[in-house]
């Protein structure tokens, strides 16, 4: 069998859209194309409709009703209405503090800075070595003040699964608003917004097969999360997010998490067993070194460091594999991850860091071809660098004093 | 039957290319933040629509950013620029009509009752301290279709040292725009409105100016708009707006069917006495027709359409749940008997002669019926 290079292995930063969703999509922009917000003509009556169902399918997935699921243009929108919304909505309430973690996504930790710049108060928790939240730090740093916590459920760059359940109870009796970033979970895990006490969450369309452009934020009515609106206009999706809603890239996230509603086990068996095998092929090449929590963790991304290669150059070695070396919003920057330093992990293992992620397209072919070529270039480059002879003769690296030049 | 589809201001049909062209293209997994190949081609993608898109405006000195809808670009420069006052006037779309940051004065220009925004009323109320301000005026209307001389809008603003802000959406496609000539400051667009695909749209802004993102996260866009970007859309984007300018001369064509609609419409009615047709003798899109009957509530026109098939507003959708009168008939000191009877018709180059002498039928047994009632 042929296989077509290069390889998407970067399954974190985007996913092709599953054939059925296209289909689905095209046929709508062919034939349903009102504005379903035009109350005075059939086209409008059926471009709602459809949206309407696309709302319980999202919901459906989640365990919410589909009153409490609002269209966005994805989840770096959804991340900035939790968080400024309910930040602004409830600071006239003497509400002034967000908790969350340093490991967030970009969009979460902005949105944060911007607010603490007006005065917030934001508390940024470390994570443990292995990514995870420490659950007794987070309980001490809830206050009377606190507005809301925002923990994302699985982490973009190392995979890693946030215990939601435990979150969400400990924000529950505490009074405090629960968000959490679904981008990388939402349709990949199971997730209960009732079972995990979760007020607010993310969702994004294109990591789950479906199109770009398109997201949505789910929040909870009962008890009831107020939000001060972002965008003022046609004042659409009640008052939350005004603007068209996109009604061919809806039925696009409808679909995707209908099909993921019902293929979930069956993509996750498929992608446990070859992440297994994946992680096996690694640690046969040994001092390489999973980033994060190997238990708590979406198997569809292992992030791995090699040790005594430099970073760039694997990369190259590997460009038959598009992969990442880090977030795809953070990559064109070449600063190394500041997921992974929260993380402890030094600057050099920072450096050769690579995420793999494995999903719905994924074959096993594309997998052995994978293990084949890391597992030559590493031996090849770490032939070549001194860094790995050094590391051989048991030298530690971070004795040497580097000159800078 | 096939149901009869006069709502084109509201929204259009993907062309068929363009719908082509993005379900090829979403079928790849394009990041444009990627390193790897794929994040190049997504990139490559970007650049061309961009290029697609200030070409068709003449825009050379000119940026883009990509949003969600005109909508959001629109809330972006109200929220993200640096003013202490926006002006617009009263019959802009409720995606500026409603904008309306807290901590910014708000001040409101009137029209004339053409539906033409009034220069002299934008020269008294600029703001005479030394107040940072924007004013926002369509270029065309959404309802009317009534041509805004915005360049002198434009002049005006600059004259007084303030920026100025068009939302184009109705005007792109439709008639020829050229930035540098108009030399307006920001503008918002949207691709649905000319057969592209909904969901996206643009804020246009000259190249030396700045303001701050509404919607904060990664370093995508110059760190202007996070999000990763919505790839298949904005190339079905640039390709609708190359298409559309291209058919630029035959939209006005559209123009023979309005008129010939709008005529009959007189006939039936006996005249401007019983039937209004708003801005008729302004400049105005060649596809729009906002016409109200004396005394015949719109939204009973509607259901007599509807039931016939026939796909017409009673004003810009995103308001048309609502039953009240048009905000822009209001800002027009529109009589009373008038009020409440108006129906827009927006037609594009898929309508045909069949399809208007069908509707005049329509029209002719309803009004027929409901004058002779009354």
């Amino acid at each position: 069998m042929t296989i077509k290079l290069p390889i998407y292995m970067d399954y974190q930063s985007t996913t092709p859209i599953d054939p059925r969703v296209i289909d689905k999509m095209v046929e709508v922009m062919k034939n349903d194309y009102g504005n379903p917000h035009s109350r005075s003509h059939a086209f409008g009556w059926k471009a709602e409709e459809i949206v309407e169902n696309a709302r319980q399918q999202i919901a459906k997935l989640i365990n919410a009703d589909e009153k409490e699921i609002f269209f966005t243009s994805g989840a770096t929108e959804s991340n900035n209405i939790a968080i400024k919304g309910v930040a602004k909505f409830y600071e006239n309430l003497g509400k002034k503090h967000i908790i969350t973690l340093t490991t967030e996504h970009k969009c979460v930790i902005n949105s944060c800075r911007d607010l603490e710049q007006e005065g917030f108060k934001i508390t940024f928790l470390p994570v443990q070595k292995n990514g995870l939240v420490d659950l007794n730090m987070l309980e001490s740093a809830i206050t009377e003040q606190t507005a809301l916590v925002s923990i994302m459920a699985v982490n973009n760059e190392i995979g890693v699964i946030q215990p939601l359940a435990e979150i969400g109870a400990l924000c529950r009796k505490k009074g405090v608003f629960f968000h959490t970033d679904c981008a990388q979970s939402f349709g990949k895990i199971p997730l209960d917004v009732e079972k995990m006490n979760i007020d607010l969450m993310s969702i994004s369309g294109h990591k789950i097969y479906g199109p770009k452009g398109i997201g949505a934020i789910y929040i909870r009515r009962k008890p009831r999360v107020r939000i001060k609106s972002m965008m003022s206009g046609g004042g659409q999706e009640r008052g939350i997010r005004s603007g068209t809603v996109p009604t061919q890239l809806v039925v696009g996230l409808g679909l995707a998490s209908e099909i993921a509603f019902n293929e979930m086990a069956k993509d996750y068996e498929k992608i446990k067993k070859f992440s297994q095998k994946f992680y096996d092929a690694m640690q046969k090449l040994t001092h390489v070194y999973l980033n994060g929590d190997l238990e708590q963790r979406y198997l569809g991304n292992l992030n791995f460091s090699f040790a005594g290669i430099e970073g760039e150059s694997m990369i190259m070695a590997i460009k038959d594999l598009a992969v990442s070396s880090g977030s795809a919003c953070t990559s064109a920057s070449l600063e190394p991850s500041y997921v992974l330093h929260a993380l402890g992990v030094d600057d050099e293992l920072a450096h050769t860091s690579i995420r793999f992620g494995f999903g719905r397209f994924t074959t096993e072919d594309e997998i052995d071809y994978a293990i084949n070529l890391i597992s030559q270039k590493v031996e090849k480059l770490r032939a070549m660098s001194p860094l790995w002879e050094m590391m051989q003769d048991g030298i530690d690296l971070k004795s040497i004093n580097w000159k800078s030049h | 039957m096939k149901p009869v589809f006069f709502d084109y201001n509201s929204t259009t049909p993907t062309h068929p290319e363009v719908a082509k062209l993005m379900a090829e293209i979403a079928s790849e997994p394009l990041n444009s933040s990627a390193t790897h190949f794929y994040g190049r081609k997504a990139q490559a993608i970007i650049n061309k629509a961009k290029s697609q898109i200030l070409s068709a405006l003449n825009a050379k000195n000119y940026e883009i950013i990509f949003t969600s809808s005109a909508t959001e670009a629109t809330n972006t420069i109200f929220f993200g620029g640096d003013f202490t006052e926006i002006l617009f006037s009263k019959i802009e779309h409720a995606s500026v009509y409603n904008c309306r940051p807290e901590n910014r004065k708000i001040t409101e220009i009137d029209c004339d009752a053409n539906g033409v925004v009034e220069a002299k009323n934008l020269s008294a109320k600029i703001p005479q301290n030394s107040a940072k301000f924007l004013v926002s005026i369509m270029a065309c209307n959404n309802e009317t279709g009534v041509i805004q001389p915005i360049e002198e809008f434009a002049k005006i603003t600059h004259q007084n040292l303030g920026l100025f802000h068009s939302d184009l959406v109705q005007t792109l496609g439709k008639i020829p725009v050229d930035l540098e000539k108009l030399n307006i400051d920001f503008a918002s667009i949207s691709a649905h409105k000319i057969h592209g695909p909904v969901g996206v749209g643009a804020l246009i802004y000259r190249k030396d100016l700045d303001f701050k993102p509404l919607i904060l996260g990664g370093k995508q866009q110059n760190s202007k708009r996070a999000g990763s970007l919505n790839i298949a859309g904005i190339a079905g984007f640039g390709l609708a707006v190359e298409i559309a300018e291209k058919n630029l001369q035959q939209f006005q064509k559209i123009a023979i069917l309005r008129d010939y609609l709008e005529e009959n419409l007189l006939k039936i009615t006996g005249g401007e006495e019983n039937l209004k047709i708003f801005g008729k003798n302004m400049p105005r899109l060649a596809n729009t027709c906002f016409y109200a009957v004396k005394n015949l509530n719109n939204q009973t026109q509607l259901i007599n359409f509807d039931l016939n098939h026939i796909c017409v507003s009673a004003g810009a959708s995103c308001s048309s749940g609502s039953v009240s009168s048009s905000k822009t008939l209001q800002a027009m000191n529109v009589a009373s008997e008038f009020l409440s009877g108006s129906i827009r018709i927006s037609l594009s180059n898929q309508n045909n002669i069949e399809e208007i002498n069908y509707f005049l039928k329509i029209f002719n047994e309803f009004y027929n019926k409901k004058t002779k009632k009354l």
